[in-house]
């Protein structure tokens, strides 16, 4: 369940909080100084002011730069915490063997629950993970994986023609074999799709992909 | 404590970012939890079944992507569809996916339905039919459920069944020795309708369609000459040569003129006809080879067309092979049944899938008679008005979740299978049978209806049984004449089929039994047909109810792209109306859109009135199929149901002015051509001769007139020639473009602010003064122009044209400026005012490989990019290059007269750069512009221009 709690979301309700905190920090400030009427009380010299807040300002800066250079959000936790690095890397899997339709449609599929405990029938089946796919099958859903490789609705991508061209899966995908959790490597931009059409004299017209 | 401005600006932070965080979306990757073995995520499977709505049974192919049907397509091998479907058939998949649908078993108690268990509702229906006498009505079933249900009858100790259609064909087989013939319209040279719109609703209109295509083809300088007689300028009617426009009950003394036993100037004083017109065409009857008339709606226009087939049509008309209408019951047999009822001799009463209550007449008095019986059932996949009265509604699957079959004509069976799951808790009508019978102690000698069905086709019924001949069958979508020798199955090679438009159909020649035309009408018949026949020559304005195209008798009026799509000659939508002559307006006293009171036997109808010259004076028109009040969303409460006073002795009905307004909701636009030749014709007799050269879509086109160069094609150019020498009008190609490409329905508000969606629509041009072809019809869709005007306005490049020569309009680049509509010649680019819905489970319909467009998007024809991609990529890796015909787009598909032909202009020998560069007929539609279409028209012919 250590898994779990390495999910990276919480980053964001840390940098929310930070946000709150430099609000707080500098309404207080305000505070201090007091009502702008009265200028004879409390007063701090202006100088001391701008170079608190300047100062505050730059330091947030330095530790959301660091945050977000040192704490990257991790990849989706998916609801079985599938290692493809065992399965292609350790067990010699090939991509097809649970993506099939990648060659012949443009959908790659998943494999189905049933295909998981082709295997797991007899493999490891005691290991928690796999108890749990169990459940899933038994209770008749299906294992609801977080999609990680995406490309927005108003594309039509097609995996077929890409493999057909003879495209390696890891060109979009990354070294997948070597992902406990799978990330995505590459933005799916167009800015990504559209190099790489050029780069193999593919057409980048636009009804390529968008109708 | 009080909130201060502070705090409650740091909630909302704080609630904002929630929000934020908490949107995820859909973000999930649903896999199998057991991978059906026939489907691929992102493949098609296609699955071979019949079209059931309506009886002429055409075999379809229906695509199934994840699990979902999305497409409805013909089944290329079946000599009735020849590939392709009207568009009711393409609609069938709102039938199935019909968000009003019985989901369900309902009982009724106290007058309101409740839920129930199918045990509770079989339980309790089995023990109340112990011992009862029962009755059933079905809709038309032929094959095994129909074998069934009368084996099930007999075994619940016997009863009637009557099969209720309402509209039954009576006169039709009054004339033909009791059945309705098989009729060969492609072999006739001269074709006379009598009232008869074979092209829309009656028998089978797509093999009629096809059929009459090959009839109309010109073969050395000559074709068939088609003339229709009959009330109304219907659909049909726009497609013949002549029209005899008469009021019901004359087309008996035109075919006496016609037939030169009356005098042709007495038939044309009385009828205010044009007597050279029917000399004209009493003279090509009297020399023609192969005359053939059919017989329309009324026993009058029956027997005028029996007169005309006397000893003359005996190759074409065909008594030995009966069309499966045949099986309808007479209406003396309802009313039998009716009387039974009334006078309470049937204790439980059994309605499968038809809906008497909304097609027999208030004279009949089914409701009423309905009270007496003790209980009434319901098999029926909607809440329509018969269901509502019912005690129990047993929800039955819709025919694309059926296995099943079906029977056209003797030689011609097709099998029907499950294309999907099961939507909802339903059950097939025979399962729900046997399942009572067993409950009653009965055996019927299978356990369940696909055990039934197999017996009945001769293969192993067993459980774990393979069948090699079963699953061929399943393939190739059933039996018929070639069926098992074609050694193909339905299913399209390269994921589409591709029937060859304007190609050869395989029609199936009829088999002619010698001397097999009766033509002793008896005029005693009971008459039960959609129209009455008029008695003798009485004063007053009589009433011509004809079947709508799109909703024959008001089954399919819960199709909302039925609903959307124009009637092709009135262009009138959602709604019913009122068609009068300008005459017989004036002397009422009212206009277009007036409100009208229709009367008769007591019963009061208002509707508007839509004016125009294509009715009889003294007649009024008015279209059965609406008027709902229980069938859905789609249908309640639209329009009135004119079945509710046909049906009486006396087809005279009064109308008054009611002194209010509604707006009898059509298309807008012009159907005037102003002098623009948009829609061009050409005389049959005359030369072919090319006017003007095509400006070519391609580089080649382009001289110094241009300012910009052309654009470089990278292999391919898409082009289409449309010949409207072959449309007819009927609009499946809009229906098929609707399901294919997902457009939105926009409802009669949307119409009337001119917001509609489709794609391609079939522009209407209306000319009294050229009398052979007064209403043409073209099919009107994004010209693909390769000089385009709609590009170099968009400020943000979302109009574009594709290295295939394509325009794009690329969804997600537009910004909605609509300045490319509004420079659009053809006026065929479709702009999104709203997000329109797709109540569930309708958008389970939707098609996966087509953006769904939303708000402040400008979209328009593709071409069908997705098939052109599909065709592209199967024949990339199958190492070939594309063949020509390969890639159909929806219209192309579905055509059931072959009217376009797509294709690659830059290879020579492609059928449209032969079509374009050979056939004297092409032309560009508004060339003068310089636009350099894609899309290139060819003249329709006509007699006389």
């Amino acid at each position: 369940m250590n898994d779990e709690r390495r999910d990276g979301s919480w980053i964001w309700q840390v940098l929310l909080l930070l946000g709150e905190a430099v609000f707080v920090v500098f309404s207080t400030l305000r505070d201090w100084t007091g009502p702008r009427r009265d200028p004879q009380r409390n007063r701090i010299p202006k100088w001391v002011r701008w170079s608190a807040g300047i100062t505050a300002i730059v330091m947030i800066a330095i530790g959301m730069a660091v945050i977000a250079r040192y704490f990257r959000p991790l990849p989706p936790a998916q609801p079985i915490p599938f290692s493809h690095q065992i399965h292609v890397q350790t067990k010699n899997l090939n991509c097809f063997f649970c993506h099939p339709s990648a060659t012949y449609s443009s959908n790659a599929g998943m494999p189905s629950v049933e295909k998981c405990l082709l295997c797991h029938n007899v493999i490891a089946s005691n290991f928690w993970p796999i108890k749990r796919i169990s459940t899933y099958y038994r209770r008749g859903e299906p294992i609801p994986w977080k999609w990680v490789n995406r490309v927005p609705g108003f594309v039509r991508f097609q995996h077929q023609p890409h493999l057909a061209r003879g495209i390696d899966c890891s060109q979009c995908h990354g070294n997948v074999a070597a992902m406990d959790r799978v990330k995505a490597v590459h933005p799916f931009d167009m800015n990504f799709c559209v190099t790489c059409h050029w780069r193999n004299n593919a057409s980048a017209s636009c009804f390529t992909c968008h109708y | 404590m009080p909130l201060t401005r502070r705090e409650f600006l740091k909630g909302m932070g704080a609630a904002i970012g929630g929000v934020g965080l908490s949107a995820v979306g859909y973000d999930r990757l649903i896999p199998y939890l057991n991978q059906p073995e026939d489907i691929v995520p992102g493949v098609s499977t296609w699955y071979a079944t019949s079209c059931r709505e309506c009886p002429a049974g055409c075999a379809m192919v229906v695509r199934n992507r994840e699990s979902h049907v999305v497409k409805c397509e013909g089944n290329p091998l079946q000599p009735i569809s020849h590939g392709t479907l009207c568009a009711r058939g393409q609609a069938a998949l709102h039938g199935l996916y019909d968000p009003d649908r019985i989901k369900r078993p309902q009982r009724k108690v106290d007058g309101k339905f409740e839920d129930a268990s199918w045990d509770d509702a079989l339980d309790d229906i089995s023990t109340a039919l112990a011992g009862q006498r029962i009755a059933l009505i079905t809709d038309l079933q032929t094959g095994s459920l129909d074998t069934l249900m009368r084996a099930w009858m007999t075994a619940m100790g016997g009863g009637p069944v009557v099969v209720y259609e309402p509209i039954n064909y009576e006169p039709v087989k009054a004339v033909n020795g009791g059945v309705v013939p098989s009729f060969n319209i492609a072999d006739s040279d001269y074709l006379i309708a009598f009232g008869c719109d074979f092209l829309e609703t009656w028998v089978s209109p797509v093999e009629f369609a096809g059929q009459f295509e090959v009839m109309r083809r010109v073969v050395g300088g000559k074709r068939g000459r088609f003339i229709y007689v009959g009330p109304r300028v219907s659909m049909t009617a726009a497609n013949a040569d002549v029209r005899i426009i008469v009021p019901p009950g004359a087309a008996s003394e035109v075919a006496s003129a016609l037939l030169g036993r009356a005098s042709v100037g007495g038939v044309a004083r009385k009828y205010d006809l044009d007597p050279r017109v029917l000399s004209d065409a009493a003279q090509g009857l009297a020399s023609a080879r192969a005359p053939l008339a059919l017989p329309g709606w009324d026993i009058d226009s029956a027997q005028a067309a029996a007169a005309v087939n006397a000893g003359r049509a005996a190759g074409l008309v065909n008594t030995g092979r009966p069309h499966a209408i045949t099986g309808i019951s007479s209406m003396a047999d309802m009313t039998a049944l009716i009387s039974d009822m009334d006078g309470g001799r049937v204790d439980a009463l059994i309605i499968q899938g038809a809906n008497p209550v909304y097609g027999l007449p208030e004279s009949a008095r089914f409701v009423d008679a309905l009270k007496r019986v003790g209980m009434v059932v319901s098999l029926s996949s909607f809440m329509d008005e018969t269901s509502s009265r019912a005690d129990w509604v047993l929800p039955s699957n819709t025919p694309l979740e059926s296995w099943g079959d079906y029977r056209p004509y003797p030689d011609v069976a097709n099998l029907m299978q499950p294309t999907m799951g099961l939507l909802w808790n339903t059950r097939h009508t025979g399962d729900i049978l046997i399942e009572l019978a067993q409950r009653s102690g009965a055996n019927l000698g299978a356990a369940n209806f696909l055990n039934y069905l197999k017996r009945q086709w001769g293969v192993p019924a067993g459980a774990g049984q393979a069948s090699p001949e079963w699953d061929s069958l399943l393939r190739v979508g059933g039996r018929w004449p070639g069926s098992t020798s074609s050694g193909r199955d339905a299913t399209p090679s390269t994921g589409y089929s591709s029937s060859v438009p304007g190609g050869t159909f395989p029609l199936t020649p009829l088999t002619p039994t010698a001397g097999a035309v009766t033509t002793s009408a008896s005029p005693g018949t009971p008459m039960a047909s959609a129209t009455k026949p008029p008695t003798g020559g009485g004063k007053g304005i009589r009433l011509w109810a004809y079947p709508h195209i799109y909703f024959y008798d008001g089954r399919n009026a819960n199709r909302r792209w039925l609903q959307e799509i124009p009637e092709p000659v009135t262009r009138a939508v959602w709604g019913s109306w009122v068609e009068m002559h300008p005459d017989t307006a004036r002397r009422i006293g009212v206009g277009m859109d007036d409100v009208v009171e229709l009367e008769h036997a007591g019963v009061k109808l208002q509707l508007p009135v839509f004016v125009w010259r294509g009715v009889a004076r003294d007649t009024v028109a008015v279209p059965i199929g609406q008027g709902h009040t229980d069938y859905g969303r789609y249908a309640s409460g639209r329009g009135v149901n004119i079945l509710r006073v046909i049906n009486a002795e006396d087809p005279r009905v009064t109308l008054n002015a009611v002194g209010d307004r509604q707006w009898v909701t059509r298309i807008k636009g012009a159907n005037r051509q102003y002098d623009r030749d948009i829609a061009r014709t050409v005389a049959l007799e005359s030369r072919f001769k090319r006017e003007k050269p095509i400006r070519m879509p391609l580089p080649s086109g382009y001289n110094e007139r241009d300012f910009y160069p052309g654009h470089k094609h990278a292999g391919h150019r898409w082009a289409m020639v449309v010949d409207m020498s072959k449309c007819i009008g009927c609009h499946a190609c809009t229906v098929a473009c609707y399901a294919e490409n997902n457009l939105a329905v926009v409802g009669p508000e949307g119409i009337y602010r001119r917001r509609e969606m489709a794609w391609l629509r079939i522009d209407q041009y209306v000319d009294w003064q050229q009398e052979s072809a007064p209403i043409l019809f073209q099919p009107m869709l994004c010209q693909h122009c390769d000089a385009a005007p709609c590009e170099p306005v968009c400020p943000v490049f979302a109009a574009a044209h594709s290295d295939e020569g394509i325009n794009m309009q690329i969804y997600n680049r537009c910004v909605g400026t609509r300045y490319c509509s509004n420079n659009c010649p053809y006026k065929v680019r479709r702009f999104n005012w709203f997000d329109y819905d797709w109540p569930t489970p309708l958008d389970w319909q939707l098609n996966p490989d087509v953006t769904t467009r939303s708000r402040g998007v400008m979209e328009k024809c593709t071409f069908c990019i997705q098939r052109i991609r599909e065709a592209e990529i199967v024949a990339k890796r199958e190492g070939r290059p594309v063949r020509d015909g390969e890639i159909t787009p929806a219209c192309v598909q579905t055509c059931p007269t072959g009217v376009f032909t797509f294709g690659d202009l830059m290879k020579d020998d492609s059928r449209v750069s032969q079509l374009i560069r050979h056939d004297p007929r092409a032309y560009q539609v508004l060339d003068e512009l310089n636009t350099k279409t894609a899309v290139i028209y060819l003249k329709r012919i006509v007699e006389r221009t």
